[in-house]
């Protein structure tokens, strides 16, 4: 007899999706750069660059550092600007078979209203993302992702703009995401994405100097997951929005983890610098893993840790 | 088009004055690649260091559908010293052809300057290369430390090509800068006919750019920047560049644009 394929779709809220693993804004550009080497229908979404109202030359290099088990960045959201994405590259996007997640950025609540406006309404577009959590910019950014009440402000304020399905993409540098998040829900977000990258810095002792020209940077990789799966365990106690896990996956095993822990889907991310079919390669190995242990449907992992003999399975603090 | 393969170790050979040359074969057909091109190769299986590295690619294709690809390289960080203890047999993978390489627009009656500083040369070998193999007659400067890393250039010199040696303390050669011996030859020679093919520490090439600056000789530098991806996703091997008009710099990747770009256009 021959099992049927495991069922690999899942739902989160107004959102459907092939399969549960995108690729993470900032590691993908806007997906060309990805063509040569898988099709993307192979995943279940792309979130792009974060996108700015006008483009934007980000920061001067040094940009990058590699740390233990990952690497720090400082980018600054250089991107082309929503209007050249929308006439450049969304209609290609838009016919590749994967959904269309534009994340979005602004320095002011009324450019995030604004850049949600102008992105409901050209076809292919699935969902929005909400970067409110970039460490790497002067104004916007982390500003609204660590308070509660500027993430409620700034996603009413794209609610209001849009149909669209709203992912608010929270960040881990602050006291209880929990607040963070339960803001955004109450602005109207559908979605909750976690995390953005770690706040981080290294410096050379020979020079004395920091390595990035920026002084800090966002710490990503392998180095933050441990992080990122006790904080998407501790929100998925706490809320009932679906969750989409982010923080160094690279392959099925570490999306599980976050499945495990309550995402109902997951963004592969610094994973691909190393690997540029990392996420369909976790595409395939969750449907191995779930064959391996005779499970018909993936969503049926969501939240499905067991029980610790004698523990409680839940998150401190 | 650029593609990912699992590539054997056939050989890693230190040269000498901590000079490496490693060769890899390939099972399958890899795609043709230009002289100053480069492949991100793996250190195996590992989560630290986590990035690939990018290095040039050292020799010509050797035919239409080559399947042996050639990497010199230094340890001189902790990428480059675990690369040192590969043993042959052992599996890399390799992400190439990466970036552009050296294309200079010709005209009748010029000549090729290689200007290397140090191991930069295993990005120029393989234009001396080609240049030899089409006839032409290149010329090499070669700088260094020291008499001892001169065997950096020894393939290249083979291939018949006049070379001249910079290095520092004087052991070899003239006792100077590899750009102050630019400087000189530009001088002896002319400057209109020649094309400044560089790659070197990034000071080395800042300086070469203002030696062909100074001299109005055409200069093509084959730049490195901090790089996780190499293939254009990441935006954080950037350089900045005029082309916009006076005063406003834009940045580019140097794995899409680059590595090899023109100088004149850098924004140092």
């Amino acid at each position: 007899m021959v099992s049927a394929p495991p069922d690999l779709s899942v739902v989160l809220g107004p959102l459907t999706l092939s399969n549960p693993v995108l690729t993470a804004s900032g590691t993908c550009g806007y997906g060309e750069e990805l063509l040569p080497y898988f099709d993307l229908s192979r995943i279940g979404g792309i979130v792009t660059k974060s996108l700015s109202v006008l483009p934007r030359e980000g920061n001067p290099p040094q940009r990058l550092a590699e740390t233990p088990a990952g690497m720090l960045n400082s980018i600054g959201l250089q991107n082309v600007g929503v209007d050249a994405f929308i006439t450049d590259k969304l209609p290609l996007l838009a016919k590749s078979g994967t959904a269309v997640i534009p994340s979005i950025f602004g320095a002011t609540t009324e450019e995030f209203a604004e850049l949600a406006a102008r992105l409901d309404g050209p076809p292919g577009v699935a969902a929005l993302e909400l970067n409110v959590s970039c460490p790497n910019t002067s104004r916007g950014g982390v500003e609204f992702g660590v308070d509660p009440e500027s993430t409620r402000r700034v996603t009413e304020a794209v609610r209001r703009r849009t149909k669209l399905p709203v992912i608010v993409k929270l960040s881990p540098n602050v006291t209880d995401i929990t607040l963070i998040a339960q803001a955004a829900l109450d602005g109207g977000a559908d979605i909750l994405s976690l995390v953005n990258t770690v706040f981080g810095m290294k410096i050379d002792v020979e020079k004395r100097r920091v390595v990035l020209a920026s002084g800090s940077g966002g710490l990503s990789g392998p180095a933050i997951r441990p992080i990122a799966v006790h904080l998407t365990n501790r929100l998925a106690q706490a809320v009932r929005a679906p969750i989409i896990g982010i923080g160094g996956i690279g392959c099925a095993e570490d999306a599980l983890e976050f499945i495990l822990a309550g995402a109902s889907a997951v963004q592969v991310g610094t994973a691909t610098f190393v690997d540029p079919c990392a996420t369909p390669k976790t595409v395939d190995g969750l449907a191995a893993y779930c064959r391996r242990h005779e499970v018909a449907a993936i969503r049926d992992l969501i939240g499905g840790i067991r029980r610790n003999r004698g523990g409680t399975g839940r998150a401190p603090g | 088009m650029p593609a990912d393969f699992t590539l054997r170790v056939e050989s890693n050979e230190d040269l000498g004055a901590s000079y490496h040359l490693l060769k890899l074969s390939s099972g399958i057909d890899l795609p043709r690649w230009d002289p100053g091109q480069f492949a991100m190769l793996s250190l195996g299986d590992r989560q630290d260091p986590l990035l690939r590295r990018p290095f040039s690619i050292y020799n010509l294709p050797d035919d239409s559908a080559p399947r042996v690809v050639q990497f010199l390289y230094k340890p001189l960080g902790r990428g480059t010293a675990l690369l040192s203890q590969v043993l042959p047999g052992a599996r890399l993978e390799a992400l190439l052809p990466l970036g552009r390489g050296f294309r200079p627009a010709r005209r009748g009656g010029d000549q090729i300057v290689l200007v290397a500083g140090g191991v930069g040369i295993a990005s120029l070998h393989p234009l001396a290369a080609a240049e030899a193999r089409s006839g032409s007659s290149p010329l090499l400067l070669f700088g260094c430390r020291t008499a001892a890393e001169v065997g950096g250039a020894a393939p290249t010199r083979a291939l018949g090509i006049e070379t001249l040696i910079a290095t520092d303390d004087g052991t070899e050669g003239v006792r100077a800068l590899v750009t102050e011996l630019l400087d000189a030859v530009l001088v002896e020679r002319g400057a209109a006919n020649k094309i400044l093919c560089v790659c070197g520490p990034t000071p080395m090439m800042k300086a070469a750019a203002g030696v062909a600056r100074r001299h109005g000789a055409r200069c093509h530098l084959s730049l490195e920047g901090a790089m996780a991806c190499g293939f254009g996703v990441c935006v954080g091997c950037v350089v900045g560049v005029h082309r916009r008009g006076a005063g406003e710099i834009i940045y580019v990747r140097t794995c899409i644009e680059g590595p090899v770009m023109e100088a004149s256009e850098i924004a140092w």
